[in-house]
C-alpha cells in the first residue's frame, strides 16, 4: 500500500513580521512497511516537518492530509504516534510503569475503562516480554527509571497502539548502545509487523544507511535531495558531503 | 476529657484531609496552581447549612454542597481555558466572586446551624463527637476508595498525565480543556464536601471562613507527600495526606492548649508551613517547580 | 461647588455672628440641638430617651429657647456623610451623636460644633479623642466600655470556684481587644488567683473549636462584645450548656441561650450621664479637659433557670439594685 501526504506550507515570523523562516515540502508518496530518515543541518526544518506530520502545530496554509487505502485524515485529527527527542515528553513521569502503559491501552468495555489495571494487564505483560527489566519496575513511578528504560518505556507505550503513521524524533539521542540497538530493531519490526511508515529525524548518517529505505534531505526549509536505496548517493561519503556542505553554505 | 479531644482532633483532621485532597487533585494532578478552595470551601458550607436548615435531609444537603463545589471548579477551569486567565488568578477571580455570591445567598454573613439539623442529630457530649466521627470515617473512607478507583480509570490516568505533561493531550487525542475542566471540579467537589462536613462540627457558616484555607490544604498535602516519601501511588499519597491532616491538627490544637497568646496563632501556621517547605526543598517530592502559572 | 461654597461661606458668616452674638449671655438665647443617630436599634433608642429626658429637665433648658431636631441615618453610609455635611452647613449649638461612624464624620466636617457621643467604645483609637482623661478637641463622650473590674466583682461573687476564665475574641475587632487588655490589666491589677486563658478566632465559624479547646482548661467563660463571637452565640450557648460551663456576657438576648449572667450598661441612665456631661460644658467647662466617662452603673442580669440547674445559690443577690434575676 501508498501512504500520501499532501504539501506541506510553513511561515514563521519574526518579531519584526517579516518571513523568517519558510518550510515548503511537496506532496509525496510512501511505501508502508518502510523507515524514513528525515535528515538535514541544525534549523533545516525538520522537527517542525514533523511536528506538522503529527497535527502538533498547523500549517499556515491548508492542512497536512494523509491518505492511505481508502481512509483519509487530517493531521490533527488523529491520535499521533509520536515518540519525542525526550523521552519524558511522552511520558509522565508522576505515573507508574504499568500507568504509562495503561494510558496507551485499548480498553474496550466501560470495565476496561474503570479497572484497567485488572482488565488490560495481560496486554501489558504481553508488550513487556521483551523487557524484563521494565516488567520488574512495573509499580514504580517512571521518574525511578534510567534514561535508556524512559527511552524504551516511551517507544514501547506510543507503539501499543498500532498508528499507521509513526514519528521518532532523535528518539536515540539519550541512549546507550545496548538499547540503541533494540530500539532500532523494534522500529523495524514496528514497520513491518504494524505495515506503517516510521518517520525518523536523525543526524546519525551510518545508521540512516543501515537502517533507512528512504533518506530526504532538507535544507532551509526545501527538501533538496529524496534518496531511495537505490540512488547513486547512497553512501556514507556522498551522505556526509551532502550535509555538511549544505550546512556550511547555510551559515 | 482527654479522649474527647482526640476525637475532636479526628474528626476535624479527617474534615481538613478531604480539603487537602482536593488541594491534591489540583496541585498535583493538575499541577494548577488552584485558589478556588478560599471560596468553594465556604460554598459548601454555606449551602449545607442553607439546605439543611431548610428542612432537607443533612446528606443531600452535602451533595448539593458537592455540585456546588465542583460547579465552581468548573468555572475556574474555564476562566482559566476559555478567557486565557493565568491559572492563580483565575482562582482568585472565582473565589473572590464566590465571597459575594454566598453571602447574597445566605443573605447575611453568617448563619447559625441547629444541631437537629445536623447529621449527627440532637445528641451532644462525647456522643455527638462519636456520632460525627463515624459519619466521617464512613464519608473519608467513601471518598478515598472513590478516588482510588478514579485515579487508577483510564479517565483519571488521563487526567492525572495530561496534567503532568500536557503534550500527551494530543498524543491520547484527549483534550487539555476538558481534563482541566474535570480534575478541577474533582477537586473543589472534594472542598466543597469538606465545608459542608465543616459546619457539621462548627453549626455555622461565615463568609469570612475561607480566608487562607488553600493554604490550610496545601500544608496538609505537603505534609502528606513528605510522610509518603517518593511513593507515588495514589492510595498511598491520599492516605498519608490524611494522616498528615490530623497530625497537623493536632499540632494547633496542641499549641492552643499551651496557651500561645492569642495574636501569634497565625504565625505559627506560618512557620508550620514554612517549615514543611524548607523539608519539600531539602527533599524529592518538590512538585511546586513544575506548577503551571498560564 | 460654586454653590457649595457659597453655602459654606454664608454658614461661617452666620456662625461667626452667632458666636459673637451668643458669647456669654446665659439668658433666654436662642439654642439650637440636634440628635443624630446612625441607625435605629433599642440601646440608642434608650440613649436619646435617657439623653432628652436629663436636658429636658435642666435649668438650662428651661432659661433658653431650646429647638431640637433629631435626625436619622438608617445605617446607610451615604446618609451618615449627607447629615455631616448638613450640620457643617448649619452650625448647630450642640450636636448628640449615637454611633461611632457618624461621630467620625461630623467630627471632620464640622470640627467647631460642641460633639456630645452617648455610647463610644474606645474613642482614642477612633480617633475622636486625643486620650481618655481629655479629649483635646470640642468633644466630650460617655463610654460603653464595659466595666471589667465589676465583671470581675460578679465573677467572683457568683461563681467563687472559679479560677480560669476562658476569653473567646476576635483579635481583629478594635473594640474586643481593648475590652480584654483592660480586663487583663484588671485581673493583674486585682491580684488574686483568677487566670485568663485566651482564644481568638477569626470568624464564627471558629467559636465551636475555640470552645472545645477551652474544655477542661477554664471554668467559665466570659463573652467581650465582639462581633464575630456574638454571631455565633447559639454555638457558645450549646457548648457551655452541654458542660456545665457558666458564660458571662454583655448583652441580654445571651441569657436565651443559656448564659449564666450578663453585666449589661443600663442605656437610658448612660443617655442621661452623657446629658451631663452636655451640661457642664454649657455651664463653661472646657470640653477638651473633660475625661471621657465610664459608666459605672451596669445593670446585672442572672439567668436563674442556668444558677439552678449549676447548683449556684443566687439569693444574695435578691431585692439588690441594678440586679434582676430572670427564670
Amino acid at each position: 500500500m501508498e501512504l500520501n501526504i499532501t504539501g506541506i506550507e510553513k511561515t514563521f515570523r519574526s518579531s519584526g513580521g517579516d518571513p523568517a523562516f519558510l518550510l515548503s515540502l511537496p506532496a509525496m508518496t510512501f511505501e508502508t512497511g518502510s523507515i524514513i530518515f528525515v535528515m538535514g543541518h541544525n534549523g533545516s526544518g525538520k522537527t517542525v516537518t514533523l511536528k506538522l506530520m503529527a497535527g502538533e502545530i498547523l500549517p499556515s496554509n491548508g492542512n497536512v492530509r494523509f491518505s492511505l487505502g481508502g481512509s483519509s485524515w487530517k493531521a490533527d485529527e488523529r491520535p499521533s504516534g509520536i515518540v519525542r527527542q525526550q523521552a519524558e515528553d511522552s511520558l509522565a513521569m508522576d505515573l507508574s510503569v504499568k500507568e504509562n502503559l495503561l494510558l496507551r491501552g485499548s480498553p474496550r468495555s466501560i470495565l476496561d475503562h474503570v479497572f484497567p489495571s485488572v482488565r488490560l494487564k495481560d496486554q501489558i505483560i504481553r508488550l513487556l516480554s521483551t523487557h524484563p527489566e521494565l516488567l520488574r519496575k512495573l509499580e514504580q513511578p517512571c521518574r525511578n527509571l534510567s534514561g535508556g528504560q524512559r527511552q524504551a518505556l516511551a517507544f514501547l507505550s506510543v507503539t501499543s497502539r498500532n498508528y499507521p503513521v509513526l514519528f521518532l524524533d532523535e528518539f536515540l539521542a539519550a541512549t546507550d548502545s545496548g538499547t540503541s540497538r533494540l530500539l532500532r530493531r523494534l522500529a523495524r519490526d514496528y514497520a513491518t509487523q504494524a505495515n506503517a511508515c516510521v518517520f525518523i529525524v536523525s543526524h546519525d548518517v551510518p545508521m540512516a544507511l543501515e537502517d533507512a529505505d528512504r533518506i530526504l534531505v532538507l535544507m532551509n526549509g526545501k527538501l533538496i535531495r529524496d534518496l531511495g536505496r537505490d540512488d547513486p548517493d547512497w553512501d556514507e561519503s556522498a551522505l556526509m558531503r551532502l550535509l555538511m556542505e549544505r550546512g556550511e553554505e547555510s551559515r | 476529657m482527654i479522649a474527647y479531644k482526640v476525637l475532636v482532633i479526628l474528626g476535624d483532621g479527617l474534615i481538613f484531609g478531604l480539603l487537602a485532597t482536593g488541594v491534591y487533585v489540583a496541585f498535583q494532578w493538575l499541577r494548577f496552581p488552584d485558589l478556588t478552595p478560599d471560596g468553594s470551601f465556604v460554598l459548601g458550607a454555606a449551602i449545607c447549612v442553607k439546605v439543611a436548615s431548610a428542612g432537607y435531609p443533612p446528606l443531600l444537603a452535602v451533595f448539593c454542597s458537592i455540585a456546588a463545589g465542583a460547579l465552581t471548579g468548573s468555572c475556574t477551569a474555564a476562566v482559566n481555558k476559555l478567557v486565557k486567565v493565568p491559572t492563580v488568578v483565575s482562582g482568585l477571580l472565582v473565589s473572590s466572586a464566590l465571597y459575594s455570591i454566598t453571602w447574597l445567598m445566605l443573605g447575611k454573613p453568617n448563619q447559625f446551624l441547629d444541631s437537629p439539623h445536623t447529621l449527627v442529630g440532637d445528641f451532644s457530649g462525647v456522643t455527638a463527637v462519636i456520632h460525627l466521627l463515624v459519619w466521617l470515617v464512613i464519608i473519608c473512607a467513601a471518598t478515598v476508595a472513590g478516588i482510588v478507583v478514579f485515579g487508577g480509570s483510564i479517565w483519571g490516568l488521563r487526567t492525572r498525565a495530561i496534567g503532568e505533561n500536557p503534550l500527551l493531550a494530543n498524543d491520547l487525542g484527549a483534550s487539555e480543556r476538558q481534563y482541566t475542566l474535570l480534575g478541577l471540579a474533582l477537586a473543589n467537589g472534594f472542598v466543597g464536601l469538606s465545608g459542608a462536613l465543616f459546619t457539621q462540627r462548627s453549626f455555622s457558616a461565615d463568609i469570612n471562613m475561607g480566608v487562607g484555607i488553600t493554604i490550610i490544604g496545601l500544608t496538609g498535602l505537603i505534609l502528606g507527600l513528605l510522610i509518603a516519601g517518593g511513593r507515588r501511588k495514589v492510595i498511598v499519597i491520599v492516605l498519608c495526606i490524611f494522616g498528615a491532616s490530623i497530625l497537623h491538627k493536632g499540632i494547633t490544637f496542641l499549641t492552643l492548649e499551651l496557651g500561645m497568646p492569642a495574636e501569634s496563632f497565625r504565625l505559627v501556621s506560618a512557620v508550620v508551613l514554612l517549615v514543611a517547605f524548607f523539608l519539600v526543598r531539602a527533599s524529592s517530592v518538590d512538585f511546586l517547580k513544575s506548577l503551571k502559572w498560564n | 461647588m460654586r454653590t457649595k461654597s457659597t453655602a459654606l461661606f454664608l454658614a461661617l458668616c452666620v456662625s461667626v455672628s452667632l458666636g459673637l452674638s451668643n458669647c456669654r449671655s446665659p439668658k433666654n438665647k436662642e439654642f439650637k440641638l440636634v440628635i443624630v443617630s446612625i441607625v435605629e436599634i433599642e440601646p440608642i433608642a434608650q440613649l436619646r430617651k435617657g439623653f432628652r429626658d436629663r436636658f429636658e429637665n435642666s435649668q438650662f433648658f428651661k432659661d433658653n429657647k431650646v429647638t431640637i431636631r433629631e435626625e436619622n441615618a438608617q445605617g446607610d453610609a451615604g446618609l451618615t456623610n449627607q447629615i455631616a455635611d448638613k450640620i457643617a452647613a448649619e452650625q448647630p449649638d450642640l450636636v448628640y451623636v449615637l454611633g461611632t461612624p457618624m461621630a467620625q464624620a461630623i467630627q471632620k466636617k464640622a470640627p467647631n460644633v460642641l460633639l456630645v457621643q452617648g455610647a463610644v467604645t474606645d474613642p482614642v483609637a477612633a480617633g475622636l479623642a486625643n486620650s481618655w482623661t481629655g479629649s483635646g478637641k470640642k468633644y466630650v463622650a460617655t463610654s460603653d466600655l464595659p466595666p471589667v473590674q465589676k465583671q470581675v466583682e460578679l465573677i467572683r461573687l457568683l461563681t467563687p470556684q472559679v479560677m480560669r476564665l476562658g476569653v473567646i475574641y476576635n483579635p481583629g475587632e478594635v473594640n474586643s481587644v481593648a475590652v480584654v487588655s483592660r480586663l487583663r490589666d484588671q485581673i493583674t491589677k486585682a491580684g488574686g488567683n483568677l487566670k485568663l486563658v485566651e482564644r481568638p478566632i477569626a470568624n464564627s465559624g471558629d467559636v465551636a473549636a475555640a470552645v472545645q479547646s477551652l474544655l477542661g482548661n477554664i471554668d467559665a467563660i466570659y463573652l467581650p462584645p465582639d462581633n464575630t463571637a456574638h454571631a455565633a452565640l447559639p454555638v457558645l450557648g450549646k457548648f457551655t450548656r452541654e458542660n456545665k460551663i457558666p458564660l458571662y456576657a454583655t448583652v441580654s438576648n445571651a441569657l436565651d441561650q443559656g448564659a449564666l449572667a450578663t453585666l449589661s450598661l443600663d442605656f437610658t441612665q448612660l443617655g442621661g450621664e452623657s446629658a451631663d456631661l452636655a451640661l457642664q460644658v454649657l455651664g463653661g467647662k472646657d470640653p477638651s479637659t473633660i475625661p471621657i466617662q465610664i459608666s459605672e452603673n451596669p445593670t446585672v442580669t442572672i439567668n436563674g433557670k442556668v444558677a439552678t440547674a449549676y447548683g449556684l445559690d443566687v439569693s444574695g443577690f435578691r431585692g439588690k439594685p441594678n440586679v434582676k434575676i430572670v427564670e
